[in-house]
């Protein structure tokens, strides 16, 4: 590799390097290994959720005078229920044997524009609903209301 | 082979070209750094652990964790209780199906925060937990480990799922 030339004068001499890449190679393999063996590519995070009890102890003016609760069954068939001044009950039916996922939030967006104040949603599920479908159903949701509950407890 | 003789006999000295290896070593070095996760929160689900993908997540953030999967419950990586097949034994659930061992040792947990915040005032006593689950698991296994922390005073839960790439 040619590095540079240097001129002395009348006379020009030429200095020419070889940089040795085998080292840099071998820390570059040592490092990629390593780095390769200890990496993760899966990017973790989280959704948050609160305890129903949390929803009920607001006392404050501007507060909702209607809470909204979804119910999970295992047939696919799902419950909205509307407490307070107004009282509701929403069953929605199975779709294909599982919940009817455009019905719901169809439903939900009309009960939010008549209940302006609600913004936070009680989920809750029988036992037997899978944790899968609870984070799927929790992530659907997220958009619609700014807090979701974890109910039946 | 002959030929193989006659071009060493023109060159005697095969010099292998490391400039281009270390040319691709450099890209695959900034990549791997690049990705590479520099967060101080270690989750690291057991192995076995089908964690729920979700599209739009938070950070995580340091908290206590619960691990629910298949045949055991662990808190901060120490086994709890065990389970059959994601389901607690009925002798280890109270009437209003809370976890006694989840809720033992979460008690426990709280009162040497408590200890810390007394002797540090600037200490304060978290209230949030990391719930790192199995898709499988029901959501009445689910409701009573949920139930006990929200009994010692838990109020935060974080569930632990992984970024999906694909369109939501």
């Amino acid at each position: 590799m040619n590095i540079g030339q240097e001129n002395t004068g009348s006379a020009s001499r030429s200095q020419d390097f070889d940089l040795n890449l085998a080292p840099i190679v071998d820390c570059f393999t040592v490092l990629i290994t390593f780095m390769l063996v200890s990496a993760s590519f899966l990017s973790i995070g989280i959704l948050e959720a609160s305890p129903n009890t949390l929803g009920q102890a607001t006392t404050s003016p501007s507060a909702p005078t209607e809470t909204l609760r979804m119910e999970l069954k295992i047939e696919g068939v799902a419950e909205i229920q509307v407490s307070g001044h107004s009282k509701q009950l929403i069953p929605i039916p199975a779709k294909a044997g599982t919940w009817d996922q455009a019905l719901i939030l169809q439903t939900l967006q009309g009960l939010k524009i008549k209940y302006p104040k609600i913004d936070v949603l009680t989920l809750s599920a029988q036992n037997e609903v899978e944790y899968l479908h609870l984070v799927h159903w929790m992530e659907n949701l997220h958009p619609l209301f700014q807090q979701i509950n974890l109910g039946g407890f | 082979m002959s030929k193989f003789k006659r071009s060493s006999q023109i060159n005697p000295e095969i010099s292998l070209q490391i400039t281009s290896m270390a040319d691709i070593f450099i890209i695959i070095l900034v990549f791997l750094l690049k990705s590479y996760s520099t967060s101080s929160i270690q989750i690291s689900p057991s192995d076995g652990m089908k964690i729920p993908e979700a599209h739009h997540l938070q950070s995580p953030i340091e908290a206590i964790q619960i691990e629910i999967s298949e045949t055991l419950i662990q808190i901060e990586k120490k086994p709890i209780t065990s389970l059959i097949h994601f389901r607690f034994n009925s002798e280890e659930l109270t009437t209003e199906s809370i976890s006694k061992s989840v809720s033992a040792s979460l008690e426990k947990e709280k009162r040497r925060q408590q200890l810390i915040s007394n002797a540090n005032p600037g200490v304060q006593i978290d209230s949030k937990i990391l719930i790192i689950a199995d898709v499988r698991t029901p959501y009445g296994t689910l409701k009573s480990v949920l139930g006990a922390a929200a009994l010692q005073g838990y109020s935060e839960f974080k569930l632990v799922a992984i970024q999906s790439e694909g369109a939501p």
